[in-house]
Protein backbone atom coordinates (compact mmCIF):
# COMPACT_ATOMS: atom_id res chain seq x y z
CA UNK A 1 0.00 0.00 0.00
CA UNK A 2 2.68 2.02 0.61
CA UNK A 3 4.67 1.47 -2.32
CA UNK A 4 1.07 2.63 -3.93
CA UNK A 5 0.81 5.59 -2.13
CA UNK A 6 4.72 6.47 -3.81
CA UNK A 7 3.79 5.61 -6.81
CA UNK A 8 1.39 8.05 -7.22
CA UNK A 9 3.78 10.88 -5.50
CA UNK A 10 5.73 9.69 -8.29
CA UNK A 11 3.17 10.21 -11.39
CA UNK A 12 2.66 13.28 -9.68
CA UNK A 13 6.01 14.60 -9.81
CA UNK A 14 6.44 13.21 -13.65
CA UNK A 15 3.37 14.44 -14.90
CA UNK A 16 3.31 17.08 -13.20
CA UNK A 17 -0.32 16.73 -12.89
CA UNK A 18 -2.82 16.06 -9.75
CA UNK A 19 -3.84 12.35 -9.75
CA UNK A 20 -7.49 12.51 -9.65
CA UNK A 21 -8.75 10.50 -6.13
CA UNK A 22 -12.24 10.45 -7.71
CA UNK A 23 -11.28 8.45 -10.10
CA UNK A 24 -9.25 6.21 -8.36
CA UNK A 25 -11.93 5.61 -5.91
CA UNK A 26 -14.52 4.95 -8.41
CA UNK A 27 -11.69 2.31 -10.08
CA UNK A 28 -11.42 0.68 -7.13
CA UNK A 29 -15.65 0.44 -6.71
CA UNK A 30 -15.64 -1.19 -9.96
CA UNK A 31 -12.78 -3.75 -9.52
CA UNK A 32 -14.23 -4.66 -6.77
CA UNK A 33 -17.48 -4.82 -8.44
CA UNK A 34 -16.42 -6.90 -11.75
CA UNK A 35 -14.40 -9.05 -9.89
CA UNK A 36 -16.80 -10.21 -7.55
CA UNK A 37 -19.13 -10.60 -10.31
CA UNK A 38 -16.75 -12.30 -12.38
CA UNK A 39 -16.65 -15.46 -9.44
CA UNK A 40 -20.49 -15.19 -8.98
CA UNK A 41 -20.32 -16.49 -12.89
CA UNK A 42 -18.19 -19.16 -11.85
CA UNK A 43 -19.99 -19.88 -8.73
CA UNK A 44 -23.15 -20.53 -11.04
CA UNK A 45 -21.36 -23.43 -13.33
CA UNK A 46 -21.71 -25.18 -10.24
CA UNK A 47 -25.13 -25.96 -11.64
CA UNK A 48 -26.08 -29.64 -13.68
CA UNK A 49 -25.67 -29.00 -16.37
CA UNK A 50 -23.09 -26.26 -17.02
CA UNK A 51 -24.62 -23.29 -18.41
CA UNK A 52 -20.90 -21.94 -19.51
CA UNK A 53 -17.96 -24.22 -20.77
CA UNK A 54 -14.43 -23.06 -19.75
CA UNK A 55 -13.80 -22.08 -23.99
CA UNK A 56 -16.41 -19.53 -24.00
CA UNK A 57 -15.31 -18.62 -20.21
CA UNK A 58 -12.04 -17.52 -21.78
CA UNK A 59 -13.30 -15.30 -24.52
CA UNK A 60 -15.27 -13.88 -21.26
CA UNK A 61 -12.57 -13.46 -18.83
CA UNK A 62 -9.99 -11.42 -21.03
CA UNK A 63 -11.98 -8.56 -19.95
CA UNK A 64 -11.90 -8.55 -16.29
CA UNK A 65 -7.68 -9.52 -16.70
CA UNK A 66 -7.54 -5.81 -18.85
CA UNK A 67 -10.15 -3.76 -17.41
CA UNK A 68 -11.30 -4.79 -14.48
CA UNK A 69 -11.73 -1.02 -13.25
CA UNK A 70 -14.05 0.23 -15.88
CA UNK A 71 -17.73 0.42 -15.42
CA UNK A 72 -18.46 -0.55 -18.51
CA UNK A 73 -16.56 -4.05 -17.94
CA UNK A 74 -18.57 -4.11 -14.84
CA UNK A 75 -21.71 -3.55 -16.08
CA UNK A 76 -20.90 -6.24 -18.74
CA UNK A 77 -20.72 -9.25 -16.27
CA UNK A 78 -23.59 -7.60 -13.76
CA UNK A 79 -25.88 -8.22 -17.20
CA UNK A 80 -23.39 -11.40 -17.95
CA UNK A 81 -24.27 -12.80 -14.32
CA UNK A 82 -28.23 -12.11 -15.14
CA UNK A 83 -27.95 -13.92 -18.66
CA UNK A 84 -25.65 -17.19 -17.11
CA UNK A 85 -28.50 -17.30 -14.05
CA UNK A 86 -31.38 -17.74 -16.58
CA UNK A 87 -29.72 -20.50 -18.21
CA UNK A 88 -29.42 -22.08 -14.70
CA UNK A 89 -32.68 -21.14 -14.08
CA UNK A 90 -33.87 -22.70 -17.68
CA UNK A 91 -31.47 -25.34 -17.43
CA UNK A 92 -29.93 -24.29 -21.06
CA UNK A 93 -26.33 -26.47 -21.16
CA UNK A 94 -23.30 -25.04 -22.25
CA UNK A 95 -23.05 -29.12 -23.78
CA UNK A 96 -26.29 -30.05 -24.22
CA UNK A 97 -25.35 -33.56 -23.90
CA UNK A 98 -22.89 -33.31 -20.69
CA UNK A 99 -22.25 -36.84 -18.76
CA UNK A 100 -18.81 -35.89 -17.79
CA UNK A 101 -17.62 -32.72 -15.93
CA UNK A 102 -13.89 -31.76 -15.54
CA UNK A 103 -11.66 -29.21 -14.85
CA UNK A 104 -8.04 -28.02 -16.71
CA UNK A 105 -5.76 -25.88 -14.50
CA UNK A 106 -3.35 -23.24 -15.63
CA UNK A 107 -3.58 -21.11 -19.45
CA UNK A 108 -4.72 -23.72 -22.04
CA UNK A 109 -2.65 -24.35 -25.50
CA UNK A 110 -4.07 -21.15 -26.61
CA UNK A 111 -3.50 -21.99 -30.36
CA UNK A 112 -5.74 -25.20 -29.73
CA UNK A 113 -8.80 -24.24 -27.77
CA UNK A 114 -10.63 -27.06 -30.27
CA UNK A 115 -9.45 -29.68 -27.82
CA UNK A 116 -12.29 -28.52 -25.72
CA UNK A 117 -14.67 -28.56 -28.83
CA UNK A 118 -13.43 -32.44 -28.98
CA UNK A 119 -14.32 -32.66 -25.17
CA UNK A 120 -18.04 -32.31 -25.75
CA UNK A 121 -18.13 -35.12 -28.65
CA UNK A 122 -17.82 -37.25 -25.75
CA UNK A 123 -20.49 -35.10 -23.82
CA UNK A 124 -17.89 -34.13 -21.11
CA UNK A 125 -17.80 -30.04 -19.92
CA UNK A 126 -14.56 -28.13 -19.05
CA UNK A 127 -16.45 -26.15 -15.96
CA UNK A 128 -13.56 -23.93 -15.38
CA UNK A 129 -10.16 -24.09 -13.50
CA UNK A 130 -8.79 -22.21 -10.91
CA UNK A 131 -6.97 -20.39 -13.63
CA UNK A 132 -10.15 -19.20 -15.24
CA UNK A 133 -11.98 -18.65 -11.70
CA UNK A 134 -9.07 -16.87 -9.77
CA UNK A 135 -7.31 -15.10 -12.45
CA UNK A 136 -9.69 -12.00 -12.17
CA UNK A 137 -12.49 -13.35 -9.47
CA UNK A 138 -12.01 -12.39 -5.87
CA UNK A 139 -13.89 -15.68 -3.36
CA UNK A 140 -14.44 -16.00 0.03
CA UNK A 141 -16.05 -19.22 2.05
CA UNK A 142 -19.58 -18.46 2.81
CA UNK A 143 -21.13 -19.02 5.96
CA UNK A 144 -22.23 -22.77 3.94
CA UNK A 145 -18.63 -23.60 3.97
CA UNK A 146 -18.74 -22.98 -0.06
CA UNK A 147 -16.96 -21.04 -2.05
CA UNK A 148 -18.40 -18.14 -3.54
CA UNK A 149 -18.09 -14.56 -4.75
CA UNK A 150 -16.02 -11.93 -2.09
CA UNK A 151 -18.59 -9.79 -0.79
CA UNK A 152 -17.44 -6.02 -2.20
CA UNK A 153 -16.91 -2.91 0.34
CA UNK A 154 -20.32 -1.94 -1.46
CA UNK A 155 -22.59 -4.42 -0.19
CA UNK A 156 -20.72 -3.87 3.30
CA UNK A 157 -22.00 -0.57 2.73
CA UNK A 158 -18.70 0.73 2.88
CA UNK A 159 -18.89 4.60 0.89
CA UNK A 160 -14.88 4.98 0.00
CA UNK A 161 -14.20 8.64 1.13
CA UNK A 162 -10.13 9.10 0.18
CA UNK A 163 -7.13 7.77 -1.40
CA UNK A 164 -5.90 5.87 1.76
CA UNK A 165 -8.97 4.27 1.95
CA UNK A 166 -9.08 3.00 -1.88
CA UNK A 167 -5.97 2.04 -1.96
CA UNK A 168 -6.51 -0.10 1.26
CA UNK A 169 -9.07 -1.46 0.21
CA UNK A 170 -7.32 -2.90 -3.24
CA UNK A 171 -4.47 -3.86 -1.27
CA UNK A 172 -6.54 -6.11 0.90
CA UNK A 173 -8.97 -7.33 -2.07
CA UNK A 174 -5.74 -8.45 -4.47
CA UNK A 175 -4.41 -9.90 -1.94
CA UNK A 176 -6.97 -12.12 -1.26
CA UNK A 177 -7.52 -13.34 -4.62
CA UNK A 178 -6.67 -17.28 -4.49
CA UNK A 179 -4.88 -17.32 -7.47
CA UNK A 180 -1.79 -15.54 -5.59
CA UNK A 181 -2.17 -17.87 -2.49
CA UNK A 182 -0.72 -21.03 -4.67
CA UNK A 183 2.55 -19.55 -5.39
CA UNK A 184 3.20 -19.91 -1.73
CA UNK A 185 3.02 -23.72 -1.63
CA UNK A 186 1.19 -26.55 -4.04
CA UNK A 187 -0.51 -27.71 -1.26
CA UNK A 188 -2.52 -24.39 -0.90
CA UNK A 189 -3.29 -25.13 -4.62
CA UNK A 190 -4.17 -28.34 -4.30
CA UNK A 191 -6.42 -27.71 -1.54
CA UNK A 192 -8.66 -25.09 -3.16
CA UNK A 193 -8.63 -27.39 -6.70
CA UNK A 194 -9.97 -29.79 -4.66
CA UNK A 195 -12.63 -27.78 -3.29
CA UNK A 196 -13.56 -26.92 -6.57
CA UNK A 197 -13.85 -30.26 -7.58
CA UNK A 198 -16.13 -31.19 -5.46
CA UNK A 199 -17.91 -28.06 -5.15
CA UNK A 200 -18.84 -28.00 -9.15
CA UNK A 201 -19.34 -32.09 -8.51
CA UNK A 202 -16.70 -33.16 -11.30
CA UNK A 203 -15.83 -36.65 -12.94
CA UNK A 204 -12.11 -35.66 -13.75
CA UNK A 205 -9.61 -33.23 -13.71
CA UNK A 206 -7.03 -32.63 -16.72
CA UNK A 207 -3.79 -30.72 -15.95
CA UNK A 208 -2.29 -29.29 -18.86
CA UNK A 209 1.57 -29.27 -17.60
CA UNK A 210 2.01 -26.06 -19.28
CA UNK A 211 6.36 -24.99 -19.89
CA UNK A 212 4.85 -21.38 -21.11
CA UNK A 213 4.07 -20.43 -17.34
CA UNK A 214 6.26 -21.28 -14.73
CA UNK A 215 4.14 -19.62 -11.74
CA UNK A 216 1.16 -21.50 -12.92
CA UNK A 217 2.59 -24.64 -13.42
CA UNK A 218 5.08 -25.11 -10.13
CA UNK A 219 3.88 -27.78 -8.24
CA UNK A 220 1.43 -29.46 -10.09
CA UNK A 221 2.91 -32.80 -10.23
CA UNK A 222 2.15 -32.41 -6.38
CA UNK A 223 -1.08 -31.20 -7.56
CA UNK A 224 -2.00 -34.30 -9.61
CA UNK A 225 -0.73 -36.35 -6.66
CA UNK A 226 -3.34 -34.80 -3.84
CA UNK A 227 -6.06 -34.76 -6.78
CA UNK A 228 -5.67 -38.29 -6.99
CA UNK A 229 -5.37 -38.98 -3.39
CA UNK A 230 -8.66 -36.98 -2.74
CA UNK A 231 -10.47 -39.49 -5.04
CA UNK A 232 -10.40 -37.66 -8.55
CA UNK A 233 -9.23 -39.54 -12.05
CA UNK A 234 -6.41 -37.32 -13.38
CA UNK A 235 -5.46 -37.54 -17.22
CA UNK A 236 -2.19 -34.88 -17.62
CA UNK A 237 -0.98 -33.57 -20.79
CA UNK A 238 2.09 -31.25 -22.09
CA UNK A 239 2.63 -28.52 -23.69
CA UNK A 240 3.30 -24.78 -23.51
CA UNK A 241 0.61 -22.03 -23.95
CA UNK A 242 3.28 -19.67 -25.56
CA UNK A 243 4.74 -21.98 -28.05
CA UNK A 244 2.69 -24.23 -30.54
CA UNK A 245 5.53 -26.36 -31.42
CA UNK A 246 5.45 -27.95 -28.23
CA UNK A 247 1.88 -28.97 -28.08
CA UNK A 248 0.91 -32.24 -30.09
CA UNK A 249 -3.03 -31.77 -30.59
CA UNK A 250 -3.37 -35.61 -32.19
CA UNK A 251 -1.75 -37.28 -28.95
CA UNK A 252 -3.44 -35.31 -26.41
CA UNK A 253 -6.90 -36.30 -28.32
CA UNK A 254 -5.18 -39.85 -27.73
CA UNK A 255 -4.86 -39.21 -24.49
CA UNK A 256 -8.28 -37.49 -23.70
CA UNK A 257 -9.62 -40.72 -25.54
CA UNK A 258 -7.84 -43.29 -23.41
CA UNK A 259 -8.98 -40.82 -20.25
CA UNK A 260 -12.79 -40.93 -21.29
CA UNK A 261 -12.47 -44.77 -21.51
CA UNK A 262 -11.10 -44.66 -18.01
CA UNK A 263 -14.05 -42.61 -16.84
CA UNK A 264 -16.39 -45.27 -18.74
CA UNK A 265 -17.81 -42.07 -21.11
CA UNK A 266 -18.57 -43.04 -24.94
CA UNK A 267 -19.18 -40.37 -27.43
CA UNK B 1 -18.23 -66.15 -32.28
CA UNK B 2 -15.39 -64.58 -34.56
CA UNK B 3 -13.81 -61.76 -33.46
CA UNK B 4 -11.05 -59.79 -35.04
CA UNK B 5 -8.80 -57.00 -33.37
CA UNK B 6 -6.54 -55.24 -35.87
CA UNK B 7 -3.31 -53.13 -33.90
CA UNK B 8 -1.82 -50.27 -35.96
CA UNK B 9 1.20 -49.73 -34.55
CA UNK B 10 3.82 -47.15 -35.45
CA UNK B 11 5.82 -49.76 -36.94
CA UNK B 12 3.85 -53.20 -37.35
CA UNK B 13 0.15 -53.93 -37.47
CA UNK B 14 -1.13 -57.05 -35.97
CA UNK B 15 -3.92 -58.95 -36.34
CA UNK B 16 -5.58 -61.46 -33.84
CA UNK B 17 -8.65 -63.61 -34.59
CA UNK B 18 -10.37 -65.22 -31.72
CA UNK B 19 -13.19 -68.21 -31.96
CA UNK B 20 -15.01 -67.85 -28.54
CA UNK B 21 -11.94 -66.00 -26.96
CA UNK B 22 -9.54 -68.49 -27.94
CA UNK B 23 -6.75 -67.81 -30.68
CA UNK B 24 -7.14 -68.79 -34.00
CA UNK B 25 -4.93 -66.94 -35.85
CA UNK B 26 -2.61 -64.36 -36.51
CA UNK B 27 -1.19 -61.97 -38.75
CA UNK B 28 1.57 -59.08 -38.71
CA UNK B 29 3.17 -56.77 -41.47
CA UNK B 30 5.36 -53.74 -41.62
CA UNK B 31 3.49 -50.71 -41.61
CA UNK B 32 5.70 -48.35 -43.74
CA UNK B 33 4.30 -45.41 -45.11
CA UNK B 34 1.13 -47.57 -46.56
CA UNK B 35 -0.21 -48.65 -43.55
CA UNK B 36 -3.92 -49.32 -45.01
CA UNK B 37 -2.47 -51.54 -47.80
CA UNK B 38 -0.10 -53.01 -44.67
CA UNK B 39 -2.77 -53.47 -42.47
CA UNK B 40 -4.92 -55.77 -45.45
CA UNK B 41 -1.62 -57.84 -45.75
CA UNK B 42 -1.59 -58.59 -42.33
CA UNK B 43 -5.69 -58.97 -41.75
CA UNK B 44 -5.48 -61.48 -45.11
CA UNK B 45 -2.72 -63.54 -43.30
CA UNK B 46 -4.42 -63.90 -39.87
CA UNK B 47 -7.43 -64.71 -41.32
CA UNK B 48 -5.58 -67.94 -43.49
CA UNK B 49 -4.23 -68.66 -40.23
CA UNK B 50 -7.37 -69.37 -38.83
CA UNK B 51 -8.70 -70.80 -42.07
CA UNK B 52 -11.39 -68.38 -42.32
CA UNK B 53 -12.95 -66.19 -44.38
CA UNK B 54 -13.80 -62.51 -43.61
CA UNK B 55 -17.55 -63.09 -44.15
CA UNK B 56 -17.00 -65.36 -40.64
CA UNK B 57 -15.99 -62.38 -38.73
CA UNK B 58 -18.67 -61.53 -36.17
CA UNK B 59 -16.78 -58.37 -35.05
CA UNK B 60 -13.82 -56.02 -35.31
CA UNK B 61 -12.54 -53.43 -33.33
CA UNK B 62 -9.18 -51.53 -34.35
CA UNK B 63 -6.69 -50.08 -31.96
CA UNK B 64 -3.08 -48.54 -31.75
CA UNK B 65 -1.56 -45.12 -33.58
CA UNK B 66 -3.39 -45.92 -36.55
CA UNK B 67 -6.82 -46.87 -35.41
CA UNK B 68 -8.93 -44.79 -37.31
CA UNK B 69 -7.13 -45.84 -40.47
CA UNK B 70 -7.92 -49.45 -40.30
CA UNK B 71 -9.77 -51.35 -42.88
CA UNK B 72 -12.85 -53.36 -42.56
CA UNK B 73 -14.01 -51.60 -39.52
CA UNK B 74 -14.96 -48.44 -37.99
CA UNK B 75 -14.63 -49.13 -34.39
CA UNK B 76 -11.82 -48.61 -32.06
CA UNK B 77 -10.75 -48.56 -28.55
CA UNK B 78 -7.26 -47.11 -27.78
CA UNK B 79 -4.03 -48.44 -26.61
CA UNK B 80 -4.70 -48.22 -23.37
CA UNK B 81 -7.87 -49.69 -22.85
CA UNK B 82 -6.61 -52.87 -25.24
CA UNK B 83 -3.67 -53.76 -23.22
CA UNK B 84 -5.50 -53.60 -20.20
CA UNK B 85 -8.17 -55.72 -21.66
CA UNK B 86 -6.09 -58.18 -22.98
CA UNK B 87 -3.48 -58.51 -20.11
CA UNK B 88 -6.07 -58.83 -17.85
CA UNK B 89 -7.63 -61.54 -19.21
CA UNK B 90 -5.01 -63.59 -19.70
CA UNK B 91 -3.44 -62.66 -16.26
CA UNK B 92 -6.27 -62.17 -13.76
CA UNK B 93 -4.26 -61.54 -11.02
CA UNK B 94 -2.28 -58.53 -13.37
CA UNK B 95 -2.85 -54.95 -11.93
CA UNK B 96 0.13 -53.10 -13.90
CA UNK B 97 0.57 -53.34 -17.61
CA UNK B 98 3.99 -52.13 -19.19
CA UNK B 99 3.54 -51.66 -22.82
CA UNK B 100 6.76 -50.55 -24.29
CA UNK B 101 6.74 -50.65 -28.76
CA UNK B 102 8.47 -49.05 -31.10
CA UNK B 103 7.46 -45.49 -30.82
CA UNK B 104 5.44 -45.26 -27.35
CA UNK B 105 6.42 -46.42 -24.15
CA UNK B 106 3.03 -46.96 -21.41
CA UNK B 107 2.22 -47.55 -18.06
CA UNK B 108 -1.24 -48.72 -17.03
CA UNK B 109 -3.17 -49.11 -13.53
CA UNK B 110 -6.00 -51.52 -13.86
CA UNK B 111 -8.26 -53.33 -11.42
CA UNK B 112 -9.12 -56.92 -11.21
CA UNK B 113 -11.58 -56.18 -14.23
CA UNK B 114 -9.55 -54.62 -16.30
CA UNK B 115 -10.69 -51.32 -15.95
CA UNK B 116 -7.90 -48.21 -16.60
CA UNK B 117 -7.74 -46.86 -13.02
CA UNK B 118 -4.45 -44.54 -14.26
CA UNK B 119 -2.20 -44.34 -17.47
CA UNK B 120 1.31 -42.74 -18.11
CA UNK B 121 2.54 -42.37 -21.87
CA UNK B 122 5.50 -41.69 -23.26
CA UNK B 123 5.30 -40.67 -26.84
CA UNK B 124 7.79 -37.88 -26.69
CA UNK B 125 10.79 -38.94 -26.04
CA UNK B 126 12.15 -41.97 -28.43
CA UNK B 127 15.04 -42.86 -25.60
CA UNK B 128 11.79 -44.38 -23.92
CA UNK B 129 10.74 -46.42 -27.24
CA UNK B 130 11.92 -49.82 -29.14
CA UNK B 131 13.17 -47.21 -31.79
CA UNK B 132 15.86 -46.18 -29.08
CA UNK B 133 17.51 -49.79 -28.97
CA UNK B 134 17.31 -50.07 -32.93
CA UNK B 135 19.35 -46.88 -33.02
CA UNK B 136 21.88 -48.17 -30.39
CA UNK B 137 22.27 -51.30 -32.23
CA UNK B 138 22.80 -49.69 -35.70
CA UNK B 139 25.26 -47.67 -33.80
CA UNK B 140 27.33 -50.57 -32.11
CA UNK B 141 26.76 -52.44 -35.69
CA UNK B 142 25.19 -55.24 -34.31
CA UNK B 143 21.23 -57.00 -34.76
CA UNK B 144 18.72 -55.69 -31.84
CA UNK B 145 18.70 -59.63 -31.06
CA UNK B 146 22.27 -59.55 -30.32
CA UNK B 147 22.01 -55.81 -28.50
CA UNK B 148 20.07 -57.60 -26.22
CA UNK B 149 21.71 -60.70 -25.12
CA UNK B 150 24.97 -58.71 -25.09
CA UNK B 151 23.43 -56.40 -22.49
CA UNK B 152 23.20 -59.77 -19.95
CA UNK B 153 26.77 -60.63 -20.46
CA UNK B 154 28.09 -56.95 -19.14
CA UNK B 155 30.45 -56.82 -16.49
CA UNK B 156 31.32 -53.48 -15.41
CA UNK B 157 27.95 -51.36 -16.09
CA UNK B 158 28.32 -47.53 -17.48
CA UNK B 159 25.71 -45.30 -16.86
CA UNK B 160 24.73 -43.06 -19.93
CA UNK B 161 24.62 -39.74 -19.23
CA UNK B 162 22.57 -38.54 -22.72
CA UNK B 163 19.56 -37.98 -22.14
CA UNK B 164 18.09 -38.11 -26.03
CA UNK B 165 18.48 -40.78 -28.30
CA UNK B 166 20.66 -38.25 -30.90
CA UNK B 167 23.17 -37.47 -28.24
CA UNK B 168 23.08 -41.10 -26.60
CA UNK B 169 24.10 -42.28 -30.45
CA UNK B 170 27.48 -39.38 -29.84
CA UNK B 171 28.11 -40.89 -26.42
CA UNK B 172 28.24 -44.59 -27.59
CA UNK B 173 30.73 -43.48 -30.43
CA UNK B 174 32.40 -42.05 -27.58
CA UNK B 175 32.19 -45.10 -25.18
CA UNK B 176 33.39 -47.38 -27.78
CA UNK B 177 36.82 -44.59 -28.69
CA UNK B 178 37.14 -45.27 -24.75
CA UNK B 179 37.27 -48.92 -25.49
CA UNK B 180 34.25 -49.61 -23.42
CA UNK B 181 33.20 -53.21 -24.10
CA UNK B 182 30.11 -53.23 -26.41
CA UNK B 183 28.52 -55.23 -23.37
CA UNK B 184 28.69 -52.54 -21.25
CA UNK B 185 27.30 -50.01 -23.20
CA UNK B 186 24.40 -51.99 -24.62
CA UNK B 187 23.31 -52.56 -21.09
CA UNK B 188 24.07 -48.84 -20.25
CA UNK B 189 21.19 -48.41 -23.13
CA UNK B 190 18.98 -50.75 -21.47
CA UNK B 191 19.65 -49.46 -18.12
CA UNK B 192 18.65 -45.90 -19.67
CA UNK B 193 15.22 -47.16 -21.03
CA UNK B 194 14.33 -48.91 -18.31
CA UNK B 195 15.14 -45.79 -16.03
CA UNK B 196 12.55 -43.84 -17.95
CA UNK B 197 9.46 -46.62 -18.55
CA UNK B 198 9.66 -47.11 -14.07
CA UNK B 199 9.18 -43.50 -13.87
CA UNK B 200 6.22 -43.77 -16.06
CA UNK B 201 5.31 -46.92 -13.68
CA UNK B 202 5.96 -45.26 -10.51
CA UNK B 203 3.86 -42.09 -11.76
CA UNK B 204 0.92 -44.44 -11.79
CA UNK B 205 1.92 -45.69 -8.84
CA UNK B 206 2.71 -49.81 -10.09
CA UNK B 207 1.51 -52.75 -7.97
CA UNK B 208 2.26 -56.50 -9.15
CA UNK B 209 1.42 -58.28 -10.68
CA UNK B 210 3.07 -56.78 -13.32
CA UNK B 211 3.15 -57.65 -17.12
CA UNK B 212 4.97 -56.47 -19.96
CA UNK B 213 3.97 -56.78 -23.30
CA UNK B 214 4.79 -55.00 -26.65
CA UNK B 215 7.55 -55.77 -29.48
CA UNK B 216 10.38 -54.57 -26.83
CA UNK B 217 9.40 -57.33 -24.34
CA UNK B 218 11.75 -59.98 -26.78
CA UNK B 219 14.46 -58.39 -25.32
CA UNK B 220 16.04 -60.04 -22.61
CA UNK B 221 18.40 -57.13 -21.66
CA UNK B 222 15.79 -55.19 -21.25
CA UNK B 223 13.74 -57.34 -19.48
CA UNK B 224 16.88 -57.51 -16.81
CA UNK B 225 17.06 -54.01 -16.71
CA UNK B 226 13.52 -53.51 -16.38
CA UNK B 227 13.53 -55.61 -13.53
CA UNK B 228 16.28 -54.47 -11.82
CA UNK B 229 14.74 -50.91 -12.17
CA UNK B 230 10.97 -52.37 -10.76
CA UNK B 231 12.64 -53.80 -7.79
CA UNK B 232 10.43 -57.09 -8.98
CA UNK B 233 9.99 -59.39 -11.67
CA UNK B 234 7.79 -59.11 -14.66
CA UNK B 235 5.12 -61.75 -15.93
CA UNK B 236 6.02 -61.64 -20.35
CA UNK B 237 2.94 -63.79 -22.22
CA UNK B 238 3.66 -65.46 -25.21
CA UNK B 239 3.84 -63.18 -28.28
CA UNK B 240 4.08 -59.72 -25.96
CA UNK B 241 3.10 -57.75 -29.31
CA UNK B 242 0.05 -59.01 -30.05
CA UNK B 243 -1.79 -58.18 -26.84
CA UNK B 244 -3.16 -55.03 -27.55
CA UNK B 245 -4.95 -56.78 -30.88
CA UNK B 246 -6.02 -59.52 -28.70
CA UNK B 247 -7.96 -56.90 -26.25
CA UNK B 248 -9.10 -55.44 -29.48
CA UNK B 249 -10.37 -58.82 -30.16
CA UNK B 250 -12.09 -59.50 -26.86
CA UNK B 251 -13.50 -55.73 -27.15
CA UNK B 252 -15.40 -57.04 -30.62
CA UNK B 253 -16.99 -59.78 -28.90
CA UNK B 254 -18.13 -57.52 -25.78
CA UNK B 255 -19.98 -55.12 -28.01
Amino acid sequence: MGQMHDGIAWLEKVTGRAYDDEKLIQAVHNECRSTALWAEVCTLNKAIPAPLEEKTMYSLYVLGTLMKHSKIVADFYEELRDEVRERVANQIAAVPNEQCRLMSDTQPPWGFLSLFRYLEKFGAVSIGSLYTFGLIGVWEVKPDGTWGPRTTPQEQGVDIKTRDQALRILTDWNLSKPEWQHFYSPHLKTDMMVRIAKEWSLDGVMLHYNRGCEGLTVGIAENRLGLIEAGFPVMTFEGNMGDEREFDLHKTMTRVDAFMETLGVKK
Amino acid sequence: MITVGIDMGSKTIKVVVLRDGEVIGRGIELAGFESREAAEKAFDAALQDAGISKADIDGMVATGAGRKNAPHTDRDITEVGGDAKGVVTLYPHARTVIDVGAEEGRAIRCNEEGKVLDFALNEKCAAGAGAFTEAMSRALEVSVEELGQMSLRSKNPTPMNAQCAVFAESEVVSLLHNKIPKEDISRAVHDAIASRIVSLARKVGFEPDVVFIGGVAHNAGFVDSLERALECKVTIPENPEYIGAYGAALAAAES
